[in-house]
């Protein structure tokens, strides 16, 4: 058995590590707040323009190359993954995700990726998988400049037919306990409407300057707030895993601090014990020395006496 | 009564207003639209500009940038990549990025650089142009707040 002196030491080393845990917990859920105010904030405008885009597409009689599509010979995948662990089962779940996607479509030989996150890119590069981009966002919080510079990367890439499909692969946010990975095609472009009743009626619709500009403008515009969507919503999906993980890391702590606590005072108990055995043993030889007047030697008395 | 259509405007950080109006005087890229209700459908790309709403009492006007709007039978939408009211606008950060943008125009040569800094130029000439209506909310000609009219 440990001394209690060892325990104790122990005991000290993970309530230190609790304290850590739970800084981790507190920081992780404040930053959630504000990523979860931004990503609600930013959904109407991504849903508004995959609105325009669909109703747009039904009649414009131009068919923009991006919404046209073509076959897949390579597919692009951004993987939006953190750039620090810690965060529980968070950035598995997504490399994962994109796994499956692309040996469900390209094969990995065919697949560019484009990595946000430093987990996502290790990973993946350590796989043998081609990266194109790598991107980091060093805990900062992303941008929409970032969102078009990501969005301006893809698109040169399907100019150059470096990719033909891409995916967005990143962690919905749904709350700080859910966060499961969403695989999305941004190109061939297909806007979800969902069930939106109020569509424009197919016929005569006019376009400022023209329908030719409007669509290509809006296309480009599309990608960007896609992009920049996957970026918020993957940040408040982060956030949320941290402050699940650290909680329970937390949690586990307790429960070891509780259960050494328990051996801690198990051990010390036995060696009170064993201390006042020996005093015991030790008076009860001196009784027997005085008592018979002969010196024996000590060690003789203990082992008489146990 | 008049009639009234519905108008939503969106921006990429939030749902900026949402509401029954009577018209719309928006900017388009090849000039001001005026939008009443029962327009025939229309979608338009928008610019750099002033944004004017009349309600059945009232009259906002916003800053917008960049954008677009979808006129539909039911409603408008108008997707801008900022819209702001004029009490939402800073001034003091207008001033200095129009300061800013003036003195890059003034030395830069590079292409990239002017272009930047002409839009930026634009858009804060836009903010304080719109700035001054911030008190004449309820009438049709808004008074001009003085300090910024001496100017």
């Amino acid at each position: 058995m440990q001394s209690p002196r060892e325990v104790g030491r122990h005991i000290r080393t993970i309530r230190e590590i609790r304290h850590l845990t739970r800084a981790m917990k507190l920081v992780a859920a404040a930053k959630l707040r504000e990523a979860q105010a931004r990503v609600e904030a930013a959904r109407p405008f991504a849903r508004k323009i995959s609105e325009v885009l669909l109703d747009i597409s039904s009649f414009a009689g131009y068919v923009h190359p991006l919404m046209a599509g073509r076959p897949p010979r390579t597919v692009g995948v951004m993987v939006v993954t953190s750039d620090r662990g810690m965060c529980g089962r968070y950035n598995d779940d997504i490399i994962k995700a994109a796994l499956d996607l692309i040996d469900r479509t390209s094969g990995r030989d065919a697949a560019r990726v484009i990595a946000v996150g430093r987990v996502g890119a290790r990973a993946l590069r350590e796989l043998g998988i081609p990266i194109l981009e790598e991107r980091s966002l060093v805990s900062k919080r992303p941008t929409f400049a970032l969102a078009r510079a990501i969005a301006a990367r893809i698109l040169k890439a399907y100019d150059a037919r470096d990719v033909d499909h891409v995916y967005l692969v990143y962690s919905r946010f749904y709350s700080a306990m859910e966060q499961r990975p969403r695989v999305f095609r941004l190109i061939p472009i297909a806007p979800v409407g969902g069930s939106r009743t109020d569509r424009l009626p197919a016929g005569v619709c006019l376009f400022e300057p023209s329908a030719k500009e409007v669509v290509d403008h809006l296309v480009t515009r599309y990608v960007q707030v896609e992009v920049y969507r996957a970026l918020l919503e993957a940040e408040a999906g982060e956030r949320g895993a941290r402050m699940t993980a650290m909680s329970a890391a937390s949690d586990n702590a307790s429960e070891i601090i509780e259960r050494l606590t328990l051996t801690f005072h198990r051990s010390r108990q036995a060696q009170i014990t064993r201390e006042i055995a020996d005093i015991v043993g030790g008076a009860e030889a001196l009784a027997a020395e005085q008592f018979s007047g002969n010196s024996v030697p000590s060690t003789g008395a203990e082992s008489e006496g146990a | 009564m008049s009639r009234k259509m519905r108008l939503e405007i969106v921006t990429p950080d939030r749902l900026e207003f949402s509401g029954d109006v009577e018209s719309i005087i928006a900017p388009s890229v090849s000039g001001y639209i005026g939008i009443l209700p029962g327009h025939i459908p229309l979608i338009a790309r928008l610019t750099v500009g002033v944004l004017t709403v009349r309600t059945g009492t009232s009259r906002l006007t916003l800053a917008v940038s960049e954008g677009y709007m979808e006129v539909s039978p039911s409603k408008v939408i108008i997707l801008a990549e900022a819209a702001e009211m004029p009490g939402e606008i800073d001034v003091e950060r207008a001033l200095a990025a129009k300061r800013r943008a003036e003195e890059i125009l003034a030395t830069s040569k590079e292409h990239v650089v002017l272009a930047r800094a002409r839009a930026s130029l634009q858009k804060a000439i836009n903010r304080l142009k719109v700035a001054k209506y911030k008190d004449g909310s309820g009438e049709g000609s808004p008074s001009v707040p003085e300090k910024i009219g001496r100017e």
